[in-house]
């Protein structure tokens, strides 16, 4: 079920919270939660019934390990412990996600012929493994014991969190569960969620999908891109993974609020970035945070030698890329990070400065050449973008300046913008896109200044009607391949 | 204000916004996307004008039926490349005018769409014909369809008269073209509040100042909804009439021509087929009409013809004139089956 269908805004959202805080109105705190428990599961296997064995097994097995890492004393027994079911959930990860990617390599490598699995990559994997992870990592370090499946189950399954994040820590999600507070339905809390999820669902129905017309355009249909059309390609992705994602996350974070439950922002004007630290401290927040905690501390940080840490953050953005796709230009837009990051430490230490507009400028064009690797699905379509953003395949310019520019050879004059179905509208949405990006404050700074007035009343019914008169194409996040 | 008034007029007004919502697509927007299996035509859509709806089931009763490509498809009589005339985009009863000609004159008809390639349909032809499946084929006819509307810029473009299979990649001859699918809607969409601004604007202006479809009046009833005397047009029926320049139709001439004499010698016949834009049909039956005339047909007959052409403005301007109706659907830039049946008399000399 998506969050931008009407059978979730209507159906699906109203009766559950109506049931919720209906149950917990009479107290009965454990109906409730194993209600939502069940609505959750019910929002999970409205994809395919078939994987929802799967989450269960997943849950349970990772409740037992957490309970067990509680009760072991022993040092080694803890670590085995950890270790055995950190590797169980890669292993399930890694079967799913990556086993068809590793056979095509084996097969590239020996010249072999092995038969690939075609699996069905389960939805929401990558982000349950991961919590999960995170959660036997912190029950192994003794910051939490969730002794009750009950309390396990909706940490997990938590249906606003499950398919795309943001990536929760226990520690942060269920103390909210228990105060009584959280049971009591709030009328601001309802107005603030109904907010952020308006602004999310517009961002993901009305401006995400109209740059994903030109971005799938240029990425998978044109055989070639002159200049403006690669441009138009890269920015129009750049802008459709940013407001999409983000989206979803202010829809995410929205619900989840309706709900009393306040989840961990995802995006903080990430785009506004000077520098590649920035940028990694304010996308994909939650994301970074355990590669941070999970990953690049445990491997020493950067309180080892300068060479072992910027091996440290190679690795650590590797391993990011891998997350994100079983392909290798996902390694490439993982290394290419990790390497600006490497680059970055050396300008720090160096105590170079940059003027901020050029800061902002290599940051985000950086940034927005990176994510053609990310978006294309082989180096070759990675390649064609390039070669068109850098001129190498020329320029195409309107019919009406062919006479005064004919003469340069390296300029064509056929079908302006129609590698990318493109027209003069795309400029516009492209300076609106980056307008939005890089001077509007972001949805959490809107929440914060929130205060009910007749303006909000139409500004949050403007963009909510708009936005559902749009969702008549049922279009699926970005991320859910993830 | 407080949070309890807010989200109380929030409700309140967003109730407000699906009542009409609800009230408009159950009455009106819902005819215009049926979701019964029945056809409403693309002008329809448009403008949503559903006093012009001409209601039809997708049907093929035709006893022999054109085929599209297969890899144990042998030998086959004709290979015709078109637009969406010859994906049957029309609807109703024999949507595709090939079951017809494969009735009438007992032909193997295959429909193919070369997608790919060069973009350019003259050079993906040449590609075609140094194929492997051209080998197996080995068609006596290649009829090439295009709406009148955009034959000049698909056939007077300049051509690679020495293209290569080797030179060009991706040419696709299985592969299904995407047709654009008209999407299911849900009770809440643009296309309500689109519905009543265009009942306003209709009555001002003949295409409601926005709208891709313009609706005028006829002198006589060609038609058999409504009055009969409603005709709906595309848009661009009037905006490409400035296309067919001497130039530009000596270049569609000379294209055709080359193409014909590189088909002969691999033993095919060249057909072309354009399709009279729907304006261009009724044009001289609309009601003091200021809007350009097309001389796209008048323009290309003064030219040679090494092909076969099928001078449908011709064919179906004789029918008007005899009092055929329905020629064309009332809600569509398509023609019927009627109009199709007439076209295909004239491939008679052809296959006698």
């Amino acid at each position: 079920m998506l969050f931008n269908s009407f059978t979730f805004v209507f159906f699906f959202l109203p009766i559950v919270f109506g049931i919720y805080f209906f149950l917990n109105r009479f107290r009965l705190t454990l109906l409730s939660k194993g209600f939502l428990v069940l609505s959750s599961l019910f929002f999970y296997s409205w994809w395919n019934i078939l994987y929802l064995p799967l989450i269960i097994f997943s849950m349970i097995f990772n409740f037992s390990v957490g309970r067990e890492l509680g009760r072991v004393v022993g040092f080694k027994s803890k670590k085995l412990l950890l270790t055995m079911g950190v590797i169980s959930n890669l292993a399930l990860l890694g079967y799913f996600k990556y086993s068809d990617f590793l056979i095509s390599n084996i097969n590239f490598v020996f010249d072999s012929s092995v038969s690939l699995l075609n699996l069905t990559l389960p939805l929401a994997i990558s982000f349950f493994t991961f919590q999960q992870i995170a959660y036997l990592v912190d029950s192994y370090r003794g910051e939490v014991n969730e002794v009750d499946l009950l309390n396990y189950s909706l940490f997990v399954t938590f249906f606003p969190q499950l398919i795309a994040g943001p990536i929760v820590h226990h520690s942060e999600m269920m103390p909210q569960f228990v105060r009584h507070r959280t049971k009591v339905l709030s009328s601001k809390n309802v107005t603030l969620g109904i907010f952020v999820f308006a602004i999310g669902l517009f961002k993901k129905v009305v401006i995400a999908d109209t740059f994903a017309v030109w971005a799938s355009t240029g990425f998978d249909v044109a055989d070639k891109l002159y200049f403006i059309e690669a441009w138009i390609t890269s920015l129009s992705y750049t802008f459709q993974l940013y407001f999409d994602f983000s989206g979803y996350a202010d829809m995410a974070i929205g619900i989840a609020l309706m709900f009393n439950i306040r989840l961990p922002i995802n995006f903080n004007s990430p785009y506004k970035s000077l520098d590649i630290q920035q940028f990694w401290r304010s996308w994909h927040m939650t994301l970074s945070r355990f590669l941070r905690d999970y990953i690049y501390i445990p491997l020493g940080g950067n309180r080892t030698s300068e060479l072992k840490t910027q091996s440290n953050l190679l690795i650590t953005f590797m391993l990011g890329g891998v997350w994100h796709g079983a392909g290798w230009t996902f390694i490439v837009w993982g290394v290419m990070h990790g390497l600006a990051l490497v680059v970055h430490r050396v300008w720090q230490k160096g105590k170079f400065r940059l003027n901020k507009f050029f800061a902002w400028f290599v940051t985000f064009n950086f940034v927005n050449i990176a994510w053609v690797f990310f978006r294309a699905t082989s180096f070759d379509d990675a390649i064609k973008v390039l070669r068109g953003m850098f001129l190498l395949e020329g320029i195409n310019l309107p019919r009406v300046l062919e006479e005064r520019l004919s003469h340069y050879p390296f300029i064509e004059f056929s079908g302006f913008l129609s590698q990318v179905k493109g027209d003069m509208a795309t400029f516009v949405w492209l300076f609106v896109g980056l307008f939005v990006v890089t001077v509007l404050p972001n949805t959490e700074k809107l929440r914060e200044s929130f205060k009910p007035s007749v303006i909000r009343l139409v500004f949050i019914f403007a963009i909510l009607t708009y936005a559902m008169m749009s969702m008549n194409k049922s279009t699926e996040f970005l991320y859910f391949n993830f | 204000m407080t949070y309890k008034k807010f989200n109380q007029y929030l409700a309140f007004f967003l109730a407000l916004f699906l009542m009409p919502n609800f009230a408009i697509w159950n009455l009106f927007t819902s005819k215009i996307l049926p979701e019964d299996g029945s056809v409403a035509g693309d002008l329809a859509r448009f403008s949503y004008r559903e006093d012009i709806i001409q209601s039809r089931m997708n049907s093929r009763p035709a006893s022999n039926f054109h085929t599209t490509l297969t890899k144990d498809i042998s030998s086959i009589d004709m290979i015709v490349v078109g637009d969406s005339f010859s994906r049957g985009r029309g609807g109703g009863v024999n949507r595709y005018y090939q079951d017809l000609l494969s009735n009438k004159y007992k032909l193997d008809i295959l429909n193919l769409q070369m997608l790919g390639g060069k973009n350019n349909i003259i050079e993906n032809v040449l590609l075609f014909i140094q194929t492997s499946e051209f080998e197996r084929l080995r068609p006596k006819y290649i009829l090439l369809q295009s709406v009148e509307r955009y034959a000049v810029t698909r056939f007077a473009r300049e051509v690679d008269w020495d293209i290569s299979i080797n030179d060009a990649k991706g040419l696709n001859l299985f592969e299904s073209p995407h047709d654009d699918v008209v999407p299911s809607q849900t009770f809440i969409n643009f296309g309500n509040w689109k519905f009543l601004l265009y009942q306003i604007l209709y009555r001002f202006d003949d295409n409601a100042y926005f709208s891709d479809a313009y609706i005028v009046d006829l002198n006589e009833q060609l038609f058999s909804i409504g009055t009969g005397r409603i005709l709906s047009f595309y848009f661009e029926d009037l905006k490409n009439i400035e296309k067919s320049t001497d130039v530009s139709i000596k270049n569609v001439s000379d294209n055709l021509n080359m193409l014909s004499d590189r088909l002969r010698e691999v033993g095919v016949e060249l057909i072309f087929m354009p399709t009279v834009d729907k304006y261009n049909l009724y044009a001289n039956n609309v009601v003091g009409n200021n809007y350009k005339k097309s001389r796209f047909f008048e323009m290309l007959r003064e030219t040679s013809f090494d092909y076969h052409f099928i001078d449908t403005k011709k064919i179906l301007r004789s029918a008007l004139s005899e009092g055929v109706k329905d020629l064309y659907f009332t809600d569509d830039t398509h023609w019927s089956n009627i109009g199709s049946e007439v076209v295909i008399q004239d491939f008679g000399c052809l296959f006698k």
